[in-house]
């Protein structure tokens, strides 16, 4: 009886999350495009992220003649997290490290992200689902963060 | 335990049944990301002003709840029935008329022949011969040229066809669709016999439909033993980038940036590198790119002195977003860096 109890206890609580499987983790702001990068790397040391480097995509785009807004990724993680997961799990390392990508449409700016969640589908085991699932959780509460903070 | 139970049958009866949605709310969480905050349109396609004015509550309802496959629009399984109506209310509130159109579910029975002739001459440009949209990428121009300034929408792909019922597709050929170059039937110069036809040839897409590949079927990461040693397979690889038309960033290890230099592991490189005709072609196809950018090859020394080169498979990650023209693009991508490893590796 308290093994059923459990089991609809977790089925109830999972329904009333009503969560999305996305593949990508999106948010549009209205700051502008240098206070959301700001924005963005404050919050990913808040959450005990580096970030490792930040390619500008619209800098080569130009260089080659093309017409583009401003396009940045911003690569960052964890050091001993990485140093470990490319390690025990090498076939991670395309993927890390993680990656954010910043682009100006006209007066906002749009964030993606790689939903990591959606790498357990190319990668099982119990251990990567806790770890994916901690990157969506802060993803996430970043993402929710930068849209919450006022322009600087 | 009792206790959890009635807070969990709690938390599910006032989430789902006594609070009515909140289509705003909803908008703003689900599809402003894309459609903008007021519908104005960006990666997604522009939803204000007169766009949707004709629009049959059921269309926009089933496209939401369907999505479009391979075309970025992604389906909301997972939302309620009551909630997608909520969000449909928000989005119909931007119309100028308050009332909605209805249109018969009844099929129309046209000439499919003659509809694929008239379908060829007056429809192709836009919608593409096979009915798979003649537009690069989805939604609307914002810093990039592109031929049309709102993507025609594909007629093949079944999220359309299972969302708009023949005489929707009549109608919305006879008055054409304002704010874009969509033509009307005047201008088409068709008779109501024709545009029954080209109604019939459009219906007809739907047999010729073929499901996408399952996202597990091939492995993501490409590994590759190298036959030489760290140095000379990374000497090999620029070689080639440069031979293969592509253009490298300075080397990154791959802990580059997270720790001290005295601290990171200088037997695992990144070579970085990029084809920008290629790569502008690409975002134009699909905005969100960036996020698996740029194109790398990570050479591992192992312990034992073997050296690994691991690569994204691309033709993986592009079904991630929903969009069949990067896929078709990604395949040749993945071609290239076949190619590439290929002659690094000989």
């Amino acid at each position: 009886m308290i093994r059923l109890f459990k089991l609809l206890t977790i089925m109830l609580l999972l329904i009333s999350c009503n969560a999305q499987a996305e593949n990508m983790i999106m948010l549009r702001v209205n700051h502008s495009f240098d206070n959301t990068m700001i924005l963005i790397k404050e919050k990913l040391n808040d959450y005990g992220y580096k970030v490792a480097h930040i390619q500008k995509c619209d800098g080569g785009l130009t260089d080659s003649g093309y017409k583009t807004d401003f396009y940045k990724s911003i690569f960052f993680g964890k050091f001993e997290e990485m140093q470990q997961l490319t390690g025990t799990h090498p076939e991670l390392i395309p993927y890390l490290p993680l990656k954010i990508a910043v682009m100006q449409e006209k007066d906002t700016v749009v964030l993606v992200s790689i939903n990591p969640q959606t790498l357990s589908l190319f990668f099982p085991g119990e251990e990567l689902q806790n770890q994916f699932g901690r990157w969506e959780s802060d993803l996430r509460a970043i993402f929710e963060e930068v849209e919450q903070s006022k322009e600087l | 335990m009792r206790q959890l139970f009635v807070f969990a049958c709690f938390t599910l009866f006032t989430s789902t049944v006594i609070s009515a949605p909140d289509g705003h709310n909803l908008y703003n969480k689900h599809c402003s990301v894309c459609h903008n905050e007021n519908g104005m349109g960006g990666i997604g396609l522009p939803l204000n002003g007169d766009k949707v004015e004709h629009f049959p509550r059921n269309y926009l309802f089933k496209t939401v709840r369907l999505g479009r496959e391979g075309r970025v629009m992604p389906a909301f399984s997972k939302l309620s029935d009551a909630q997608i109506n909520a969000i449909v209310d928000y989005i119909f509130s931007w119309k100028k008329t308050t009332t909605t159109d209805t249109y018969s579910d009844s099929k129309i029975t046209g000439d499919v022949k003659n509809g694929e002739l008239l379908f060829q001459q007056k429809c192709s440009a836009c919608h593409g011969k096979d009915g798979k949209s003649e537009g690069i990428g989805t939604g609307v121009s914002v810093s990039r040229e592109r031929k049309f300034q709102v993507v025609p929408p594909a007629l093949n792909n079944p999220g359309f066809l299972a969302a708009a019922n023949d005489h929707w597709i009549r109608q919305t050929i006879k008055t054409g669709r304002p704010g874009t170059i969509m033509p009307s039937q005047t201008t088409l110069q068709i008779n109501d016999q024709q545009l029954d036809d080209i109604v019939s040839y459009v219906r007809s897409f739907e047999s010729s439909y073929q499901p996408h590949a399952a996202l597990e079927e091939d492995e993501p990461t490409l590994v590759f033993d190298s036959p030489y040693d760290f140095k000379t397979t990374i000497a090999n690889l620029k070689q080639s980038l440069q031979g293969l038309n592509f253009r490298y960033f300075p080397d990154r290890y791959m802990e580059m940036g997270l720790a001290p230099d005295n601290k990171i592991n200088k037997k695992q490189l990144s070579l970085r590198f990029c084809n920008f005709k290629q790569l502008y072609k690409m975002i134009n196809i699909e905005p969100r790119l960036g996020v698996v950018l740029p194109c790398r090859v990570t050479v591992v020394e192992q312990a034992d002195g073997q050296v690994k080169l691991y690569v994204m498979n691309m033709k993986v990650v592009a079904r991630l977003f929903n969009n069949t023209q990067l896929s078709e693009t990604a395949e040749k991508m993945h071609e290239s860096l076949m190619e590439l490893i290929e002659e690094a590796t000989l």
